[in-house]
C-alpha cells in the first residue's frame, strides 16, 4: 500500500540530471516505448518467434504470463536494423537536425591515451571479439535515435518511476529512470550498445524528532562502485545538491551515475582473464609488502590502487555540459509514476527491456525491468534496498543512540554471563590446586594427580580464553560508552568514513597528455602487429631477439611517454635481481648456506660478548 | 640531505665503477675481436657487445656519473643508479647464460646487493619523487 505522501516526498527530493553534451536518449515512459515493441520468445535451439508484433503490444499484454519452456528468453525489439538507404538519409538528416548535439561530442584525450600498452592490447582483442559475439548491429543506435526523438517531437515528456520503501526506520525513496538505448559503444567509445537502459537513484531518508523526514545518504547506481561505495552522505561536499534535490552527472551513452562531473575511467574484466588478473594482483601485493614505501614516503598501495594490466579500460563521459533534466531546468519531470500498487509489467514481466543479443558477455543484451536482473531473478537493489548501498549495518539517526544503548545492555549482559563462568571456572581451579597440594607425597595417587594435572591445564586454558574474551568486551564497552556520549552530544560519524574505493573522475593533472601520447597509443599496437609480421617475413631467424627487442623499444617510449620511466626502471631491475639471485642459488647453495650460519653465528657471538662488556 | 646511507651509498657506487674499469680492461686484455667467428651472426654480435669490454667500460662509465650525483643528491640520481644496476645484472646474466667467465658472479651479488640497499627506505627519502614532478598514478 502507498502511503498518502509518497508522491510528495518523492517530488521534494526528486533528482536533478546533468547529461553530457551530445546525449541522445533521456528518461521515458516506458508506455510509449512499450508500444513501439515487438515481443518476442527464444527458446532453446529454435528460431525467435513473435508474440505480440510493433503496434499490438501494450504493458498489459506485456505482463501475461504464459508458460515457457525451460531456457526460454523473452525479449523487446525497439527497431529493425536500417536499410541503405535509409541510413544514407539518416546521416543527412543528422547533419541538420537533432543530432546536432552528438556532433558536438569532443572525446578529448582518448581512453587508449589514458592506460597502458597491454590494456590497449586486451582492448583491441575486446574489439575483436565483437566479430564473433552476439552484438546490437551498429546502425541500430540511429534508427533508435530516430525512433525515440519522433516521440519527443510528439510530446516532449521526461519521465521517472517512483517507489517508496519503508524498513528498519528507513524510508527509502527509489527513482527508476527508464532509456529507449543505451548507445556508450557506438556513441562514446565505450562497451556495449543495448536496447533500453535502467537506471536508479535512492535517496534514504530518517525521521526527525519532529516526526518530518530527513535525507541522510544518498546512492547511485555505477558500473565500478557497490555496497558503502555506492553511497554518500547528505552533507558530504562530494554530493552536489540543489536545495532538496541531489543532482546526478549521468554517462554520456550509458546513463550511468556519478556525483561528480568529469570523466570516469571505468575498466571492464574479461571473465576468461580473470585467473591473469587475480595472480598479477597478487604479484603487485607481494611486491608491495617487500617494499611497501615509494620514495615519497608514502604507503605503495596508493601507487598500485588503479593499476589492473588484464582490464580494459573505457572512458565513461559525465560532464554535466548537456541537457538538465529536473526541478528549476530547462526541462522539468513530468509527474512521477509511483510503482504502488506495483504494477504487473514491473511484477509479471521477467523478460528483457530490448534486443536479446546472446552475446556470452551479456553486455550488449537488454537489461530486464527494474525488479529483475537478466537471469529472471529479483534485483537486489529492489528486495534490499538497505543492503544493496550497505546501509543495512547502519541504523537511521534516530535510532542510533537506541541502538548504541541496546548493544552496551546486550555487552553487560554478556560480560555478567562472562564473569559467572570465570568465577566458576576459577573455584574449580582452585580446587584442582588444592588436590594436587594434598596429593604430593603420595606415590599410590600418581595416577589421580595426573588425572587431576590434565583437567587443570583444561581449565586454565579455558579460564585463560574467557578472561581474555571479558578484557575484550569490556574495551568495547569502553569504546561503546565513549561512542554514545558523542552520539548523545548530536555529533555525527565521519561523512566519508565508509567509502573504500571511491570512484573519482580523472584529475587534470592525469589528462595532461600530449598529442604525441595520443598518437602514440593510437598506433602503438598497430605497430608492434606490424612489427611482428616485418621479422616474420625478412628475418625469421632473429624472431625471438627482434621481438624482444621491439617490445623493449615499445616499452620504454611508452614509459617515457606516460613519465613512467622510473616504475619501469624498478620493476625491470626487480625481476633481473630475483633472476640473478636464483642463478646464484643454484650455484652456491651450499655456500650460500654455510655463508647465512657463519653470518648468523658471528653476530649472536657479537650480541652476546657486547651484553658481557656492559 | 647528505645522510650516511647516502654516503655510503657514494661510496658503493665509486667502488663498482672502479671495479667495472677493472674488469672492463681484464676483458680487453682476454678477449680478442679476431678470434670471433667471420662472418659475425647476430647472436655472435650480441655476444660481443655484452661480453666486450666497451659494454664493461659504459657501465663504468655510467657508476662513477650515478655516484657523482648521487653525492651531489640530484633527484635523478637514484632512478640512474637503479638503472645501473639493471643493466649490470642484465650483462651479468647474458654473459652467464652465454660464457660462464668468473667474474659473473660478482656482476651478480654486487648487484643484487645494491638493489637491496638503493630500496632502503633512508636512501630512497633523499630522492623524493616530487623534486622531479610527481609521476601521475595511471592505470596499467
Amino acid at each position: 500500500m502507498s502511503h498518502p505522501d509518497d508522491l510528495a516526498l518523492l517530488r521534494r527530493f526528486e533528482p536533478i540530471i546533468r547529461y553530457t553534451r551530445g546525449e541522445w536518449f533521456f528518461p521515458m515512459d516506458v508506455e510509449r516505448y512499450v508500444q513501439m515493441c515487438s515481443l518476442w520468445v527464444k527458446q532453446p535451439n529454435r528460431y525467435p518467434m513473435r508474440i505480440a508484433a510493433r503496434g499490438d503490444l501494450t504493458l498489459a499484454k506485456l505482463a501475461d504470463q504464459r508458460p515457457f519452456p525451460m531456457g526460454a528468453v523473452r525479449y523487446l525489439k525497439f527497431v529493425n536494423p536500417l536499410s541503405i538507404t535509409e541510413m544514407a538519409a539518416l546521416q543527412l538528416q543528422k547533419r541538420l537536425s537533432f543530432e546536432h548535439d552528438a556532433e558536438s561530442f569532443d572525446s578529448g584525450p582518448g581512453r587508449l591515451a589514458r592506460v597502458g600498452y597491454s590494456s590497449r592490447l586486451i582492448d583491441a582483442l575486446f574489439s575483436l571479439s565483437l566479430l564473433a559475439r552476439g552484438r546490437v548491429p551498429g546502425d541500430t543506435a540511429l534508427a533508435a535515435a530516430r525512433a525515440y526523438h519522433h516521440l519527443l517531437e510528439e510530446e516532449e515528456r521526461y519521465t521517472y518511476y517512483g517507489r517508496v520503501v519503508r524498513r528498519f526506520g528507513w524510508t527509502v525513496l527509489q527513482y527508476w529512470f527508464f532509456y529507449a538505448f543505451n548507445n556508450w559503444r557506438s556513441g562514446f567509445y565505450g562497451a556495449n550498445d543495448h536496447e533500453s537502459d535502467w537506471e536508479m537513484v535512492c535517496v534514504y531518508l530518517s525521521e526527525c524528532e519532529d516526526g518530518r523526514s530527513h535525507p541522510v545518504w544518498v546512492a547511485y547506481a555505477s558500473h565500478d562502485a557497490h555496497g558503502d561505495d555506492l553511497r554518500r552522505h547528505w552533507d558530504d561536499p562530494e554530493l552536489e545538491r540543489v536545495g532538496d534535490h541531489p543532482v546526478v552527472y549521468s554517462g554520456a551513452g550509458s546513463h550511468a551515475s556519478h556525483f561528480q562531473p568529469g570523466e570516469y575511467l571505468t575498466e571492464l574484466e574479461l571473465p576468461f582473464l580473470h585467473p591473469v588478473t587475480r595472480f598479477v594482483d597478487r604479484l603487485q601485493g607481494l611486491w608491495q609488502r617487500v617494499w611497501p614505501y615509494d620514495n615519497n614516503g608514502n604507503n605503495g598501495e596508493a601507487r598500485w590502487s588503479s593499476f589492473s594490466l588484464f582490464r580494459v579500460p573505457f572512458v565513461d563521459y559525465a560532464r554535466g555540459d548537456g541537457r538538465v533534466i529536473g526541478p528549476g531546468a530547462e526541462h522539468s519531470w513530468a509527474a512521477p509514476e509511483l510503482l504502488e500498487p506495483l504494477p504487473a509489467w514491473v511484477s509479471h514481466y521477467r523478460g528483457l527491456w530490448g534486443l536479446y543479443t546472446r552475446d556470452p558477455l551479456s553486455g550488449e543484451d537488454a537489461p530486464a525491468g527494474p525488479m529483475y536482473n537478466r537471469d529472471g531473478a529479483v534485483r537486489r537493489a529492489w528486495y534490499d534496498p538497505l543492503g544493496w548501498a550497505g546501509l543495512d549495518k547502519a541504523p537511521p539517526p534516530h535510532q542510533r543512540l537506541m541502538q548504541v544503548e541496546s548493544r552496551q545492555s546486550d555487552l553487560r549482559a554478556a560480560k555478567a554471563r562472562l564473569q559467572a563462568q570465570i568465577e566458576e571456572k576459577s573455584y574449580e581451579l582452585t580446587g584442582l590446586g588444592v588436590e594436587m597440594d594434598a596429593m604430593q607425597g603420595n606415590p599410590h595417587l600418581a595416577q589421580t594427580r595426573k588425572a587431576v594435572l590434565h583437567r587443570a591445564a583444561d581449565v586454565t586454558a579455558e579460564l585463560n580464553a574467557l578472561k581474555a574474551e571479558l578484557a575484550a568486551k569490556e574495551t568495547l564497552a569502553e569504546s561503546l560508552g565513549r561512542y554514545a556520549a558523542r552520539v548523545a552530544r548530536g555529533e555525527r560519524d565521519p561523512l566519508r568514513g565508509h567509502i573504500r574505493r571511491p570512484h573519482q573522475p580523472t584529475t587534470h593533472a592525469e589528462l595532461r597528455l600530449n598529442r604525441f601520447a595520443e598518437a602514440w597509443a593510437a598506433i602503438s599496437i598497430g605497430l608492434l602487429m606490424i612489427g611482428f609480421v616485418l621479422i616474420v617475413l625478412f628475418a625469421r631467424q632473429y624472431l625471438f631477439w627482434g621481438l624482444g627487442l621491439l617490445l623493449t623499444v615499445l616499452i620504454f617510449i611508452e614509459a617515457g611517454v606516460r613519465s613512467n620511466l622510473t616504475r619501469l626502471i624498478s620493476s625491470f631491475t626487480g625481476g633481473l635481481a630475483i633472476l640473478a639471485a636464483l642463478v646464484l642459488i643454484f650455484e652456491f647453495f651450499w655456500q650460500i648456506v654455510i655463508g647465512i650460519v657463519l653470518i648468523s653465528g658471528g653476530y649472536v657471538m657479537w650480541e652476546n660478548l657486547r651484553e658481557l662488556r656492559r | 640531505m647528505r645522510t650516511w646511507s647516502v654516503k655510503i651509498a657514494t661510496f658503493l657506487l665509486c667502488l663498482q665503477g672502479v671495479g667495472l674499469i677493472i674488469l672492463a680492461y681484464y676483458a680487453f686484455t682476454v678477449l680478442a675481436p679476431e678470434a670471433l667467428p667471420t662472418p659475425l651472426s647476430f647472436s655472435g654480435f650480441l655476444a660481443l657487445l655484452f661480453t666486450s669490454s666497451t659494454a664493461l667500460a659504459c657501465l663504468a662509465a655510467l657508476a662513477l656519473v650515478s655516484a657523482l650525483i648521487f653525492l651531489l643528491l640530484r633527484p635523478l640520481a637514484w632512478t640512474l643508479a637503479l638503472l645501473l644496476q639493471g643493466l649490470m645484472l642484465l650483462l651479468g646474466l647474458v654473459q652467464y647464460f652465454q660464457a660462464k667467465p668468473f667474474y659473473v658472479y660478482f656482476l651478480l651479488g654486487f648487484g643484487i646487493f645494491m638493489v637491496i640497499y638503493l630500496y632502503n627506505p633512508d636512501v630512497r627519502a633523499a630522492f623524493p619523487l616530487e623534486a622531479r614532478g610527481a609521476e601521475p598514478e595511471v592505470t596499467a
